[in-house]
């Protein structure tokens, strides 16, 4: 399949992937983007209409276990490596407005 | 290099056992041969002295007390970057993870801390294990001891590099080769188990159908001591395997006669160096010398697998990265006003260059309009190469090929294009896609003295198989016994 490699499609791509990319990385992963697609079109030549994905290479599926109860990690070492905790929380910048002003600027709010 | 540092694991722990070393002596002995080389090879990104005399001490103490501590009593072992212990950093070598202190150690710690093993610290590794030199670490470059100014091979290139140093256990992780391309480079043995063998729990993940942990370490012989530990089915991975537990040190024989290795013709056609091809040709001729029965086969979809490998590691690694997003752990920027420009500039922030790259395919070949073409169609191709090697494997044992189409490389000699570095993975990449156990061991050294590893790939589960062939060479053998020069005056 033949695709143009744009800026914008990488920026597209990097927004998807909530990746923030400078100018000058944009254009060197355009050029590798390229390559890379360039090199994987040799599977292009390969017939597969017939053939069963193979997602993982051990097929067994439902893997279940006892149903008991175990003590969970707790809160205090869920939270230690967190940049912006308070003592039960995660922080987060403020993501719902308050009415009359929009969402955003908010510091650091749980 | 010191006294004891030079002798395997096994025979190690059998003094320990009987009382003629210490633990604490033999744990000494390697902080000394860490700190007396290890500024040459930064192979180590953290050291844990303190702990690991403690925990020697009550392993001696222990042993003073008439209790068995367990099968790698007094072992000094060592994880890579990004296998959760709960000493120190574990931050798979990346900016997004600095500082982070895992809350839990992975089951494979766990084991072998529970098997009297001492932790002496973490090596060095490419970001996430996305690369083939341990170049792409935001810690250090780690050196090879045969050469300093060549790359260990990677991504675990900072726990072969200290294999060749310093001896003993050293953990690392495979997805594409990182554990056998570094051990080929290093002239080390590297095993990867077969797709869960070993539990996964605590291994920061790269691509989770292809990720594998597994031991580094100068023979089969401790390969094997190693892995009899941390095999097993674990509750907390769902994809570790429910086969029964093997003890692979008590199954290891030199009795290879009437086995028979396969020669897959597709892994000689191109691009091997003509010495790294009369080591391998050598090292068939003496299995041939040890009864082992030798033929060509075929494995036909091989040039396929490391594009197949490219868009299904970036895939699943674009999933399993979006963890990292600044505020759970690691890095989070300060340069954020809302909730996703936190997100985009904590990753744009903590995150290398090639993991971007990785990332950023990933993310496209799973999106909407390219998902067929890109990340099924691999899937698929994936169903092919693993059909060739169930073929095979009704006709051979295991197949044998170089581990690495060429030697080490020099540092920064295949920087400039990321491409030319996936490369030197193409012999080994094919082996995660089928989930099959594999093993590199030295075989030898090229004209400059590099050392040329081995590859054999076995049926799943037949990692008893593969160590004893192995374990059968090197009795026969010396590649293994040698020791790098960065040791020499050490």
């Amino acid at each position: 399949m033949s695709i143009e490699i744009t800026e914008a499609l990488i920026s597209h791509i990097a927004t998807l992937a909530r990746l923030g990319l400078s100018e000058s990385e944009i254009a060197e992963i355009q050029g590798h983007f390229e390559k890379v697609l360039h090199y994987v079109e040799a599977l292009d030549k390969l017939d597969t209409e017939s053939v069963d994905p193979s997602i993982f290479t051990n097929d067994a599926i439902n893997m279940l276990e006892q149903d008991s109860p175990h003590a969970p990690l707790g809160q205090e070492l869920a939270l230690k490596n967190g940049p912006e905790v308070d003592e039960d929380s995660f922080l987060v910048p403020r993501i719902i407005a308050e009415a009359g002003n929009e969402a955003g600027g908010g510091k650091a709010s749980p | 290099m010191t006294e004891n540092t030079s002798k395997s694991a096994v025979e190690i722990h059998n003094k320990i056992k009987e009382g003629s070393l210490t633990s604490v002596g033999v744990v000494q002995e390697v902080f000394q041969a860490i700190s007396n080389t290890d500024s040459k090879l930064e192979a180590f990104t953290e050291v844990y002295k303190e702990s690991a005399l403690e925990a020697a001490k009550k392993i001696d103490q222990q042993i003073a007390a008439g209790e068995d501590p367990g099968p790698l009593a007094g072992v000094p072992f060592s994880i890579k970057a990004n296998i959760c212990s709960q000493e120190g950093e574990t931050d798979a070598a990346s900016q997004i993870l600095k500082g982070f202190n895992s809350p839990y150690p992975a089951t494979v710690v766990n084991k072998l801390i529970e098997a009297g093993g001492v932790l002496i610290g973490k090596t060095n590794m490419d970001e996430f294990g996305m690369g083939s030199s341990t170049e792409n670490s935001s810690k250090s470059t780690t050196k090879n001891p045969w050469d300093t100014g060549c790359v260990p091979g990677g991504s675990s290139g900072g726990a072969a590099s200290a294999a060749s140093a310093y001896g003993y256990i050293h953990l690392g992780s495979d997805t594409g080769g990182s554990i056998r391309q570094p051990s080929s480079y290093c002239g080390v043995t590297g095993l990867k188990p077969t797709y869960g063998r070993v539990s996964r729990f605590g291994l920061l993940a790269f691509a989770s159908s292809l990720d594998q942990i597994g031991p580094i370490s100068r023979t089969a012989e401790e390969c094997a001591l190693a892995l009899s530990i941390i095999s097993g089915k674990d509750p907390r991975d769902s994809t570790s395997a429910e086969v029964p537990h093997e003890n692979y040190l008590e199954n290891l024989t030199t009795e290879i006669e009437g086995s028979t290795l396969g020669i897959p013709k597709e892994y000689f056609e191109e691009g091997i160096e003509p010495e790294v091809r009369q080591r391998i040709e050598e090292t068939i001729d003496q299995y041939r010398a040890l009864g082992v029965g030798i033929e060509e086969v075929s494995l036909p979809h091989t040039s396929y697998a490391n594009p197949t490998y490219v868009l299904i590691s970036a895939a699943e690694a674009s999933s399993n990265l979006s963890r990292y997003d600044g505020i759970h752990y690691g890095h989070r920027s300060d340069q954020s006003v809302d909730l996703e420009q936190l997100y985009s500039n904590s990753r744009g922030e903590g995150f290398g260059p090639e993991v971007k790259r990785r990332i950023l395919v990933g993310t496209f070949v799973l999106s909407s309009g390219y998902y067929d073409a890109f990340y099924r169609k691999a899937m698929k191709v994936r169903r092919l190469i693993r059909k060739d090697f169930e073929d095979v494997f009704k006709k051979v044992d295991a197949v044998i090929c170089p581990t690495s189409p060429v030697p080490a490389f020099p540092l920064g000699s295949r920087l400039d294009d990321p491409l030319k570095l996936y490369l030197v993975d193409i012999l080994t990449v094919s082996a995660n896609l089928a989930g099959i156990p594999g093993i590199s061991f030295p075989c030898g050294f090229t004209s400059a003295g590099l050392p040329v590893g081995t590859q054999l790939l076995g049926r799943p589960f037949e990692e008893s198989r593969l160590l004893s062939l192995v374990h059968a060479f090197q009795s026969q053998s010396d590649h293994h016994l040698r020791r790098p020069p960065v040791l020499e005056g050490s």
